[in-house]
């Protein structure tokens, strides 16, 4: 598979391709971000989108000192922190909708989604930079030096927020179960 | 290591981001310490939950679309990403526009002059004969070499410096001759 920096170095020639290629490699990790944030489909697809278009037509502004995954990420993660802002609320959908289909009989499945619902609302609660850190070390998998890099801050501060957002996720939960 | 240290590696005993060294002490911990078990186990559950929260997966049309969309918008409105595939007017500065128009200007002002000054030139231009000059052979000449000054011509010939010398009798014409050449 080609690198990202070939595949930018060509579309920086002209190569519209490779560009073609960039938006099929990052659209599903950047829209499954998205959704994460956003709980709605049709925004987090409308989100990646910009963060994409942003990303090329600002491409000038790339200067290569963290990956352009890492550049991708920052985009969005600006994006959906400014689309919460302007909800000032986020919305939980059905969750029977996004649950996969399951072999579990009725009463297990509707127990682990009564749970994955409560994980949800325990990560909405977050503030917004300690859930941005928990969805992109949890669900991205990215280290810390590159969590630092999309959210701003130093290694150590996104180590601090993602073990202080763990605590309050379990505490919470613990809580809410004992409820 | 002590349940503290313990505590704060449990959330990266997951994935690879600890050394053998520190997987292998955190195990050494954890036999024989119940409650960093217990504290292991609840963030194992909480993280299982928090990769239990699925995402719908849009339609393939739907990635068709959003693929399609990215690449119309990313071309309309980024045309001069690509300098080699455009002519060189947008590579060059606003002000060499201006400095183009003056050399012209400055051209057609004084390339007369100067070719008056030539003796094969000086010869055609003076007809005592018939008391005028013979511009339009010179000017002929111009435009058909450099077509682009056409235009300049057209918008003022009349500021040439060599109008009015049919207006001279032979002798002022001469004095005006000698002039130039002690010039």
């Amino acid at each position: 598979m080609e690198h990202d920096a070939e595949l930018l170095e060509r579309y920086r020639g002209g190569d519209q391709t490779a560009c073609e290629a960039l938006v099929a490699r990052y659209r599903e990790p950047l829209y499954r971000l998205a959704y994460r944030w956003l709980h709605d489909q049709e925004e987090a697809l409308e989100l990646t989108q910009q963060a994409l278009v942003q990303a090329f037509l600002h491409l000038d502004q790339f200067k290569q000192r963290s990956s352009f995954k890492t550049w991708l990420y920052q985009i969005l993660m600006n994006q959906c922190k400014n689309r919460r802002r302007a909800a000032g609320r986020v919305r939980i959908e059905a969750l029977s909708e996004e649950l996969p289909a399951s072999q579990e009989d009725g009463l297990t499945a509707a127990i682990k989604g009564e749970e994955a619902l409560r994980v949800r609302r325990a990560i909405d609660r977050l503030p917004d930079t300690q859930r941005a850190t928990v969805m992109l070390r949890v669900y991205e998998e990215l280290s810390y030096d590159a969590i630092a890099s999309i959210l701003q801050c130093s290694v150590g501060t996104a180590k601090a927020n993602f073990h202080h957002a763990f605590e309050k996720l379990k505490t919470w939960c613990r809580e809410e179960s004992a409820a | 290591m002590n349940c503290q240290m313990v505590k704060t590696l449990l959330l990266d005993y997951q994935d690879t981001m600890l050394s053998s060294e520190q997987r292998a002490g955190i195990d050494a911990h954890l036999s024989g310490c119940g409650s960093c078990r217990a504290e292991r186990a609840e963030t194992e559950r909480v993280m299982a939950l928090l990769h239990a929260q699925a995402v719908p997966q849009p339609s393939a049309h739907r990635w068709a679309r959003l693929q399609r969309d990215i690449l119309t918008a990313v071309t309309q409105r980024a045309p001069s990403r690509h300098p080699s595939r455009h002519s060189a007017q947008v590579l060059l500065p606003w002000w060499s526009w201006s400095a183009a128009a003056a050399a012209l200007l400055l051209w057609l002002v004084w390339t007369p002059v100067t070719e008056r000054l030539l003796p094969h030139r000086s010869d055609s231009l003076n007809n005592p004969a018939d008391g005028s000059n013979n511009l339009g052979p010179l000017i002929t000449d111009m435009m058909t070499t450099t077509p682009s000054v056409l235009s300049g011509l057209e918008e003022g010939p009349a500021s040439s410096p060599l109008d009015g010398l049919d207006q001279l009798n032979p002798e002022e014409l001469q004095h005006v001759e000698q002039s130039l050449g002690d010039l």
